[in-house]
């Protein structure tokens, strides 16, 4: 049975040439890391959207919905990824509540667009939609991401909320993602979402 | 196929082509550490931080300040975010939401990025307080700052975001902080990026 051999050290390979496996003067293997969504991001496949301007929300499962959505239409050949999600109060809320994500069995959005942008600058569009309200098909509660209260923004300083989902959500063809809120808030909120598509 | 490995902590030499390292459960062992020391040893992961308070414009402004990094056009390297931070050293005058905004804009004038493995290389990308841009396009949503009294508020963390390679700027594009509201000399920011040869 041959030996799995590598060598030590860094080298120096040309692109489209094949060379030793790298290995540590300790004989562990040297495996590439980094930013892991870089490989993707480079390759063109990761996409994000955010409200352009504050938006108001509704309530909790209504059908009737205003936030940030995305949806992965019906035949679009994709599977979307979800990596992460960030809201952040432009002024202070008018009401207080629970803030997460639900799932809607919507397959299409042709109302409010926004246009999605892909990671890698210049890079191809995507085949997600997205829109700041929508008639949506009743939805799902499925992931509580935080709350959120009415406190004067004199009383805050800076503060980040963004959910890694990492993954832990794909978006099949013929779904849509929505934010949850669970008080109807004026305009006050701007969301933004991430993902990958394979 | 089956592969041998050498079960144990071995002794190479650099350059020396040897059987790969395996515990006595027979797996094979992966140098670890943390995940961008290579590329910073490397010398390929760059930051760029405020070096005083710096005021903010509003929203999409294309007069923009703040802190931005951007690929020069022709540079011929793709520029990878890899976190940003955020923190008000003073009081911030006015209240909003915070986040990323891109423009297609190729920067002309640079503060000074360092390279983080001290002493390495100078950075291809450039980092600005300011400059007139093309308008932006707000990406990533962060957070909400307020116009708290730093006499409310204790010792807190700078709010850190891990963009983790999740951004890629060609040549001729910049990154910079969104800010709903213009505010005073009162933030202060930082960016840490890998620079890679373009390859497309």
């Amino acid at each position: 049975m041959p030996d799995f051999e590598a060598k030590v050290g860094r080298q120096a390979l040309d692109a489209g040439v094949s060379g030793p496996i790298r290995q540590s003067v300790t004989g562990d293997m040297v495996i590439e890391q980094g930013g892991k969504y870089a490989e993707a991001t480079l390759a063109g496949r990761m996409f994000s959207v955010a409200n352009q301007a504050k938006v108001g929300t509704t309530s909790a499962l209504t059908t009737t919905w205003e936030g940030l959505a995305i949806c992965n239409p019906t035949g679009s050949g994709v599977q979307m990824k979800i990596v992460k999600f960030g809201y952040g109060l432009e002024i202070a809320s008018d009401v207080a509540g629970a803030i997460g994500l639900m799932m809607a069995a919507t397959t299409t959005l042709t109302t409010n667009l926004l246009v999605p942008v892909n990671r890698l600058t210049g890079g191809v569009a995507s085949v997600a939609l997205a829109s700041g309200g929508h008639t949506i098909a009743t939805p799902v509660l499925w992931d509580v991401v935080g709350s959120y209260g009415t406190v004067a923004t004199s009383a805050t300083s800076v503060v980040f909320t963004t959910y890694e989902l990492d993954g832990s959500l794909i978006l099949q063809p013929g779904n849509t993602l929505c934010t949850y809120n669970t008080l109807a808030t004026t305009d006050c909120f701007v969301f933004s979402f991430l993902w990958e598509e394979v | 196929m089956l592969l041998n490995g050498l079960e144990g902590r071995q002794d190479y030499a650099s350059g020396t082509q040897n059987p790969v390292r395996q515990n006595a459960y027979g797996s094979t062992m992966r140098e670890q550490g943390g995940k961008y020391a290579e590329a910073v040893s490397a010398g390929r992961v760059f930051s760029i931080t405020s070096q005083a308070a710096v005021a903010v414009t509003d929203a999409l402004a294309t007069t923009w300040t703040g802190l931005g990094v951007g690929n020069p056009l022709y540079s011929g390297i793709q520029i990878i975010l890899i976190s940003f931070s955020a923190v008000g050293s003073l009081a911030k005058q006015k209240a909003g939401v915070i986040g990323l905004e891109i423009s297609k804009t190729s920067m002309t004038t640079s503060l000074t990025p360092v390279n983080r493995l001290v002493g390495g290389a100078a950075a291809t990308g450039l980092a600005s307080a300011g400059q007139t841009i093309v308008t932006p396009v707000l990406w990533d949503v962060l957070g909400s700052f307020g116009t708290a009294n730093t006499n409310t508020i204790g010792a807190e963390n700078a709010q850190t975001y891990d963009i983790d390679g999740s951004i890629v700027l060609d040549p001729g594009y910049m990154v910079a902080p969104f800010t709903t509201l213009d505010s005073t000399a009162a933030f202060l920011f930082s960016f840490t990026w890998e620079e890679r040869a373009r390859i497309k």
